[in-house]
């Protein structure tokens, strides 16, 4: 497999990251705005140039004052971005034809860290802050009711690590992942939530939830015995996860991976000293193809496409990389 | 115009810089930012930990090395550090000296007035800070079974004066304050924790350590250190100039002021994050000695 990375660099800080209706159409939050802007216009920056987004450079400004704890979402079907605020919920039309709508959520927080729609679109999973004392803060759980407005918290789940949301159709629950450990929960959005039964003994330093084809998988990195890295991925079933035996990564440490919803390869960003590198890896943690991210771009995190799976997104604080994948 | 004809800068016979981290809670921050110095090409200086590409947390399995990696950081002399983990008053206990008439904690009389903080990992999270007292730094009052295994994996590192042992029976030794290879003192030190700088006895004993480095830190509850990672790294001045000579920068007038604005930018409008540089804690559209309340 050959791939092919094109790097561009922002002035703003990139905050998130996703696509409306194709990979050629991208939302990103820049600095406190959201933009939508194409990819072939990003595509077309000359190498080492830096790209400003917005007002004075490229993308149209779909909101604004938004801020790191603004949680948002595309709805796949409207195309519409969701975005929980202090006390409400804004529908964002990012072509400009529908008004901004609201739904006002008595006891949302003002500060929101990630974001899930059930696939009704009739359910925001929201992760939020709570205070448990003066020296510690954690994750914890709601779900809103976007017709009404109604917030239910969940009750058990906390975390001190970023938690990844999913809603899975199979059983009808949500499935939420703490990404430094790899446990995993389902939850109805009204009883208490299930804490998935793990015999995963290694120790963990970064996990991964997707939903496709195979169900809810679970990617975990792990430290091995004389530092190698290891990657395992279990299937989240009604009450446990269903590891299957870890594979041993040779070459540069692998930093993040993700598995594809589909298919089962694994992006993964690695890293050795200066160089940073995608790589595209099958079950077996063999190595399918590999390409280095040019310098000064950093990147700390990866998105396979939801349109088509040859291409990969990876993106840090001032950098974008588009991998693109010929078999 | 959509491009900035900024141009990459050379990295070609640049004096090394060199960095150590320490991690006792979730990893998650330090290892996003022990990838970016990487990527500078600094070098990592941690004892038993640099060749690792992934910063380990002193928790569980990793306490015992953790321990023999403290021991042998105040032999090193670092450009950067980066500490994260829990941070807080020496015991939550503390917090119920300082009760307002209706019962309610004066939460400002605690940041303003408890002696004795640290950075601590979750052993002594769930053991000392959870159930000892002042007068029962030892929780003899607790399950001993459960408080000796709390005890055996404790790790806790003082960021003020240590506490005396007639209050406080476990080790509290910061290589960073009892490190005798100050020559020169680091550029700065990332302090990545609940709290950090809140508390006007930490401040201070953080600058009076270090009086020209820039200490980035919260003045607030976070939930995760990825918070001060992502800020940091979100900051436009925060490029490699930055991590080679901060001091050059921020000695220019308005620069403290501009590096507050960019910090609070990228950070949770929830939560707060500040600086400490010369004597002046630098916080959120305003600045002040370091030894004056908050």
């Amino acid at each position: 497999m050959q791939i092919d990375v094109k790097t561009i660099l922002f002035e703003g800080a990139l905050h998130r990251l996703r696509e409306l209706s194709d990979a050629n159409h991208l939302i990103v939050q820049n600095e406190q705005s959201l933009v939508a802007v194409a990819w072939p216009e990003l595509q077309k920056t000359r190498d080492g140039l830096t790209v400003v987004l917005g007002p004075q450079g490229l993308g149209k400004v779909v909101a604004t004052k938004v801020s790191v704890d603004n949680a948002w979402i595309v709805e796949p079907k409207s195309q519409r971005v969701l975005m929980a605020r202090e006390g409400e919920i804004e529908f964002v039309d990012p072509s400009g034809r529908d008004k901004l709508q609201r739904v006002t959520v008595a006891g949302l927080p003002s500060g929101s860290f990630a974001a899930a729609l059930d696939s009704a679109g009739q359910h925001l999973l929201l992760v939020v802050m709570r205070a448990v004392n003066m020296d510690f803060a954690e994750y914890g759980i709601v779900v809103i009711t976007l017709s009404d407005g109604q917030l239910q918290r969940e009750l058990t789940i906390r975390s001190n690590a970023d938690l990844e949301l999913h809603w899975d159709e199979t059983f009808r629950t949500w499935v939420i992942c703490d990404t430094s450990n790899a446990t995993v929960w389902r939850w109805d959005g009204a009883k208490l939530s299930t804490k998935l039964a793990s015999a995963l003994t290694d120790t963990v330093y970064s996990a991964t939830l997707v939903v496709g084809d195979d169900g809810a998988i679970v990617t975990a990195l792990v430290t091995q015995g004389a530092g190698a890295t290891g990657l395992i991925s279990g299937r989240a079933e009604q009450d446990r996860v269903d590891w299957k035996e870890s594979v041993t990564l040779h070459g540069p440490s692998v930093l993040v991976t993700r598995r594809h919803p589909k298919l089962a390869v694994w992006a993964c960003l690695a890293q050795e000293g200066k160089v940073q590198q995608i790589q595209i890896r099958d079950a077996a943690g063999k190595v399918l193809g590999e390409a280095n991210i040019r310098p000064p771009a950093h990147v700390s995190d990866l998105l396979w496409s939801a349109s088509t799976p040859e291409r990969v997104w990876a993106f840090g604080v001032h950098s974008l990389a588009a991998a693109t994948l010929n078999q | 115009m959509a491009e900035v004809g900024r141009t990459v800068p050379s990295t070609i016979a640049k004096a090394p810089i060199t960095f150590a981290m320490i991690e006792l809670a979730e990893p998650e921050d330090s290892n996003a930012r022990k990838s970016q110095w990487l990527r500078y090409g600094f070098k990592d200086v941690t004892p038993l930990f640099s060749g690792q590409s992934t910063v380990p947390s002193l928790n569980d399995s990793m306490v015992a090395q953790g321990r023999k990696m403290l021991g042998q950081m105040v032999d090193v002399a670092a450009d950067w550090y980066m500490v994260s983990g829990h941070h807080g008053a020496i015991y939550q206990s503390d917090y119920y000296s300082h009760l307002l008439p209706d019962g309610n904690l004066d939460e400002k009389a605690i940041v303003n007035e408890e002696e004795y903080c640290g950075f601590f990992n979750e052993a002594y999270h769930q053991g000392r800070w959870e159930t000892a007292t002042r007068a029962d730094p030892d929780s003899t009052l607790h399950p001993p079974a459960r408080i000796a295994t709390f005890h055996a994996n404790e790790i806790y590192l003082r960021t003020t004066d240590s506490a005396p042992d007639t209050i406080a029976k476990h080790i509290q030794d910061n290589p960073l304050f009892d490190s005798t290879s100050w020559a020169p003192e680091p550029k700065g030190i990332i302090i990545s924790a609940c709290n950090t700088l809140i508390y006007k006895s930490a401040r201070k004993t953080w600058s009076g350590y270090f009086p020209k480095a820039v200490i980035v830190g919260t003045i607030s509850r976070i939930v995760s250190g990825t918070w001060v990672t992502n800020a940091i790294a979100s900051a436009k001045m925060t490029n490699e100039s930055f991590w080679r000579d901060p001091q050059s920068i921020l000695d220019q007038p308005g620069m403290c002021a501009q590096l507050e604005e960019q910090l609070t930018a990228g950070f949770p409008k929830s939560s707060t994050i500040g600086f400490v540089y010369k004597g002046t804690l630098y916080l959120p559209g305003r600045s002040q000695p370091v030894g004056d309340p908050l």
